[in-house]
């Protein structure tokens, strides 16, 4: 019965003859009345609500005299002196814009703009690549990195809008066209809030990402998987998804798509990070909760990164919470760590984070020892690590933000042993007579400002300027016998100083350009001084100092066409210069994206070039210098910049809102990529040829590489129930013509099949991690015959063995299972959160080295295993 | 129909990206050695083919005798014949056996074996000649570390633990010789290895890396003494059991060897046969053949 009742009471209700608001007289007379002021009266009087931006009335005035009941027709007799024409949006609502256009009909169009800012509800932080939608118009939008979208031209009217942010929940909303940006707050899908008035729903479109390989994942589900010894990192749970390896079983840095990890681009808050590595690569300098933005593009990305070829990690340092004042401190086995942040009035805001090793702490840095002879000494042995990074954020205005980001990290190696080390701490400390020094410490500094203004609605200017240093220093004291030692004293340090500028052009609603400019100035510098001392007189030096500057320029400009509902194109070029050898490159890149439908299939494709000006590489021969640290080599007349072509598809469907898949296939080819001359060549004396960089070149060809394979990743949210899958069937290969080595060979992280399940579940206060990998073993080169050859002094033979090619053969493959558990409880007005990570579970111990003796008859492989089980412990508070 | 289609193509495309496709290496590669020493007596040549992992241990077993061995020293060909009671082995005919190698020749030796053909270029260095032998001995044994327990890894200082300490004598060598004139070819394109061979061997390969028994160096960077010859200083260590034990009467060889710079690539290349082979200059093959100039005294050091 009511089914009816209602229905046909709307219908009355819409059909009823409609009435002036209210009934009541209205009466105003202005002379020269500033329009502003008589609008403010006019609504007070008539109880009307007028919407309009405040530039469209500030220059106006009006003579007006009136007296009736329409607000309409008096609101008209206002402003019929101003360029402006009236919306009504509702009964008690009238919308002010300005006269645009005439179209072909001769009937007046009038078009206003629909902006705005997306940002998360929780911490008031904005949302980068969010995606508005609106159905009406058949457009979409992403929000930049400051949260900001626009969809301009467009014809007056209210319209329904849909904003989804990947771990967000969805946001049905309404828009007006006004002048003014809006602000849309979206919240987690993890956070549950009371009282939403709002729809909601976690997002279930596909495409929400235009270029295929691009991976951007909420910082909260980075922290759901599972992370490395030093807790949350974001190289360490990267790993998990397709494409993705590190370079080491649980050290170095990011393998994507078999390229090295020099191929990669660290940004931190828009700025470089050459080293983002800690204790020998165990962990990354990035920790997941200082971030609020990670994304990695894999091979194809956008015009405005440049200057690397294989992958793009750009990280955005969070701004600390507009909301509430918190703190998170945790402790694990490798280091300690706390985050603070706060608003600081209503416009600013501020986070602070540190974190340092303390295994130093625990056994001490120094130790002053004394023998029975009353000889006295102090040996060392320091190691830690630390980081710091700091963010403040202070809004002036609604449409301007400005950022000052910090990071400072590095690793301190101070050790002074005796040679005859032994476990048995009260044997070995005791003052020595042969012993070695070791000062070793690396690390980077950064220093990043960043300013973004809404210059107009369709302008958005962002200015960055920043500083990055990595530096290191290798200095060793061996004193192995009475008569000979060894002194040396390395460094090196690379520092960019940058400056750039992206502008967001919100054309219309098909087309927004982004272009921009970069400035970089790299300095690299370098120098040793060692004294290697083999007797009383017998004495060899090596002092060299290098200075190497190189200025690097860059225009790009960008178009995100979208030239139907269904079709997205993002073309542009990006054209860069580097001083050292005058070279200038062109990279132009295209991506599409093509939605057969929103959920259940979107496909993409994109064909980019890269263009990469510096490479590392390292000394091949000496352990005084490039034994810990790295050496940036920029492009000159010697050195040609390495380039790229990336060819890539990819699908992505989401049929329901608890699963995602995503497929790519991609094909890379590189050249000018410095490969080692000889392979076989590794640290084996002291001096060695000297740090020029004309000798180190020397050691290095210009190699070739190529790359393609497929990725394969399902994410599913069942309830409780969170699994990730990832499969990676690919192969990477290298060859150096110039050595005459024509026949593509696997290169150095060549993995053909790789997959990896990570399962977690929640429940009340507990959640279980389950975590397995599975991967083709690294290459290896191996031998496959065996010759002698006579010593021509001595007459004597020795064997060698025979390795025709490099990279033949392949370390078994690498298997393991780890668990984790952890419990969430209130203690102390506190969130704490205890988790007991279980590494290799198993215990399975897998090969990752392996090495062949010539001189032995029975032909058996030395292995080298890697860690066994090892229980590792976390725990958090947040306040 | 067209499901089935791109199932079979997504199967295949999976295949060919994930199987592994390391290509088999050959076996069997054809090794010439020889070294031309200048003024001395023609070279014997040796030609062998590398032998399968689970081969004997033992020079004979890949040694080839039905190789055609052929030398062109300045011009002049010289055919090789095998030596029939030493599998691999190949000496110039009798008629040429006394000729000697002149310096500043230049060579090519042709091996063939099956349809493996082996082919070497290169040039005899002018003689090297030792002018000098000074030798310093320490009079009293110092500490040292003994045993070969340091792993330094190229990543880590991976140190091992426990090494012992021991006594040494660390004994200073120099040698000098004649810098070639230019028209002998000139310092500047020869190399010089030297080495200091005490018959006593040394327990521990750490001293070695740290102190200067051999060295391998461009003949241009080596010092010249007041007299106007070269010089090269080194030291080697002869150990003891304590501290007032007297040094021990000891052989010592002392080398010298002059040769171009594939000869001093492949001599720097060969000191680590589990990591590595050494670098050849030999095409179609490997091994090495090249002209050198040795010359080595023995001497009594007490």
């Amino acid at each position: 019965m009511f089914n009816k009742i209602i229905p046909a009471v709307l219908v009355l209700c819409c059909l009823a003859p409609r009435s002036d608001v209210f009934g009541q007289e209205l009466q105003f007379r202005f002379e020269e009345t500033p329009l502003s002021v008589a609008l403010v009266r006019f609504m007070r009087q008539s109880g009307v609500d007028v919407v309009y931006a405040q530039r469209l009335v500030r220059t106006e005035s009006t003579s007006c005299v009136y007296r009736g009941n329409s607000p309409l027709e008096a609101l008209e007799c206002i402003v019929r002196e101003a360029d402006i024409r009236i919306r009504q949006a509702g009964d008690t609502q009238f919308v002010l814009v300005p006269v645009l256009e005439n179209d072909d009909s001769g009937e007046i169009i009038y078009r206003g703009i629909i902006s705005g800012y997306v940002v998360d509800v929780e911490t008031g932080e904005s949302l980068n690549g969010a995606h508005v939608l609106i159905p009406g118009l058949r457009a979409t939008a992403i929000t930049n990195e400051a949260g900001y979208f626009a969809f301009p031209g467009v014809p007056l009217g209210r319209y329904r809008a849909r904003i989804s942010y990947i771990g967000f929940h969805s946001q049905h909303t309404t828009f007006d066209v006004i002048s003014s940006p809006v602000s849309v707050s979206l919240s987690p899908t993890t956070f549950e809030v009371d009282g939403i008035v709002v729809e909601e729903s976690a997002s279930n479109r596909a495409d929400l990402t235009v270029i295929p390989g691009l991976l951007s994942v909420p910082m909260r589900r980075l922290e759901e998987l599972p992370g490395s010894f030093g807790g949350s990192d974001v190289f360490e749970v990267l790993r998990w998804m397709p494409g993705i390896q590190r370079a080491g079983e649980a050290t170095g840095g990011l393998i994507v798509r078999g390229s090295g990890s020099d191929q990669n681009l660290y940004l931190l808050d828009g700025a470089p990070i050459y080293h983002p590595w800690h204790a020998f690569s165990l962990i990354s300098t990035f920790q997941t909760e200082t971030l609020k933005d990670v994304k990695l593009y894999r091979g194809s990305f956008p015009a405005e990164y440049g200057g690397r070829l294989s992958a793009v990690l750009d990280a955005e340092l969070r701004d600390g919470s507009r909301a509430n004042p918190g703190m998170f401190a945790s402790i694990n086995p490798l280091n300690a760590r706390f985050i603070i942040e706060s608003p600081i009035g209503p416009k600013s805001s501020f986070m602070l984070s540190g974190r340092r090793s303390y295994i130093d702490k625990l056994i001490g840095k120094k130790h002053p020892v004394q023998d029975d002879l009353g000889r006295r000494d102090t040996l060392r042995t320091g190691y830690y690590f630390y980081d710091w990074s700091a963010k403040v954020s202070f809004r002036p205005t609604t449409n301007s933000r400005l950022s000052v980001s910090y990071y400072s990290g590095r690793d301190i190696l101070d050790l002074r042993l005796p040679f005859d080390l032994s476990l048995d701490f009260s044997s070995w400390l005791r003052p020595a007579d042969l012993f070695f020094e070791v000062d070793q410490a690396w690390g980077n500094t950064l220093y990043s400002v960043r300013y973004q203004y809404l210059a107009s609605d369709r302008l958005f200017l962002t200015g960055t300027a920043y500083s990055s240093v990595y530096d290191a220093r290798e200095a060793a004291f061996i004193h192995p016998t009475r008569s000979s030692s060894v002194n040396s004293d390395y460094s090196v340090r690379l520092n960019d100083v940058g400056f750039k500028v992206d502008a967001d052009i919100f054309a219309s609603l098909s087309h927004q350009l982004r272009t921009g400019f970069v400035l970089v100035d790299h300095r690299f510098r370098s120098s040793i001084d060692a004294l290697v001392t083999y007797g009383p007189n017998l004495e060899e030096t090596l002092v060299e100092r290098e200075k190497v500057r190189a200025i690097e320029y860059a225009v790009y400009v960008q178009d995100h066409w979208r030239p139907t509902a269904d079709l997205q194109i993002l073309a542009g070029t990006r054209l860069s210069y580097f001083g050292s050898g005058r070279y200038l490159r062109l990279s132009p890149r295209f991506t599409f994206q093509y939605s057969i439908d929103p959920s259940l299939l979107v496909l993409r494709g994109s064909l980019t070039t890269q263009v990469q000006y510096l490479q590392k590489i390292r000394d091949r021969f000496s352990f005084l210098y490039d034994l810990v640290s790295s050496r940036w080599v920029p492009s000159s007349a010697d050195v040609i910049p390495s380039r790229s072509v990336q060819y890539s598809v990819g699908a992505e469907s989401r049929p329901e809102s608890w699963i995602r898949v995503t497929a790519d296939a991609y094909y890379r080819r590189g050249r000018n990529i410095l490969l080692p001359r000889d392979e076989f060549q590794s640290k084996s004396g002291l001096l060695g040829p000297g740090i020029e960089v004309s000798t180190l070149l020397g050691q290095y060809t210009p190699g070739q590489e190529r790359s393609f394979g497929i990725e394969v990743e399902a994410d599913l949210s069942l309830s409780a129930w969170k699994i990730l899958f990832a499969y990676t069937g690919s192969r990477s290969q290298s060859r150096t013509p110039d050595l005459s080595d024509h026949s593509y060979r696997a290169s150095r992280f060549d993995v053909p099949r790789s997959s990896s399940l990570v399962g977690r579940r929640v429940w009340n206060n507990w959640e279980s991690t389950l975590s397995i990998i599975w991967r083709s073993g690294h290459p290896i080169t191996v031998p496959v015959s065996r010759y002698a050859l006579r010593d021509p002094v001595s007459g004597e033979d020795t064997f060698f063995f025979n390795r025709p090619q490099i990279n033949n053969g392949r370390l078994p493959p690498y298997f393991r299972v780890d668990l984790g558990g952890g419990y969430q409880f209130q203690w102390l007005r506190a969130r704490w959160k205890v988790r007991l990570h279980l590494y290799n579970l198993l215990n399975r111990r897998n090969v990752i080295g392996r090495s062949f003796d010539p001189a032995v008859e029975d032909f058996s492989p030395k292995d080298r295993l890697g860690l066994p089980f090892l229980p590792l412990f976390e725990i958090q508070m947040e306040l | 129909m067209r499901v089935r289609t791109t199932v079979i193509l997504s199967l295949v495309l999976v295949c060919s990206t994930a199987c592994d496709t390391v290509q088999p290496s050959r076996e069997g590669i054809l090794v010439v050695e020889a070294f031309l020493d200048a003024g001395r007596p023609l070279p014997a040549v040796r030609v062998s083919r590398t032998q399968t992992l689970s081969a004997p241990l033992t020079r004979e077993e890949g040694a080839v005798s039905d190789a055609l061995v052929e030398l062109i020293l300045s011009g002049q060909t010289i055919d090789y014949k095998a030596v029939p009671d030493t599998a691999g082995l190949y000496r110039p005919d009798p008629l040429a056996a006394l000729q000697t190698v002149p310096p500043l020749a230049t060579f090519l030796l042709r091996v063939q074996s099956d349809s493996d053909r082996a082919t070497v270029t290169g040039r005899i260095p002018s003689r090297i000649t030792i002018e000098n032998v000074i030798i310093s001995v320490p009079e009293e044994a110092i500490e040292a570390i003994l045993v070969d327990t340091l792993d330094i890894g190229l990543d880590s200082l991976n140190l091992g633990l426990d090494a012992q300490e021991g006594l040494i004598y660390p004994v200073q060598v120099s040698v000098e010789w004649m810098s070639p004139s230019p028209e002998l070819g000139g310092q500047e394109e020869y190399w010089i290895e030297t080495r200091l061979d005490p018959v006593t061997d040394f327990s521990s390969s750490i001293i070695d890396f740290f102190l200067l028994p051999d060295q391998i160096l461009p003949e241009s960077t080596v010092d010249v003494d007041f007299n106007g010859m070269l010089i090269w200083t080194g030291v080697y260590a002869v150990p003891v059991e304590t501290a007032d034990q007297p040094f021990p009467e000891h052989d010592l060889k002392i080398s010298i060897l002059r040769s171009d710079r594939f000869f001093a690539r492949y001599a720097a290349s060969r000191n680590d046969p589990a990591q590595r082979e050494p670098l050849s200059n030999v095409s179609g093959g490997i091994g090495i053949v090249s002209g050198i100039s040795i010359d080595s005294v023995r001497v009594i050091v007490k």
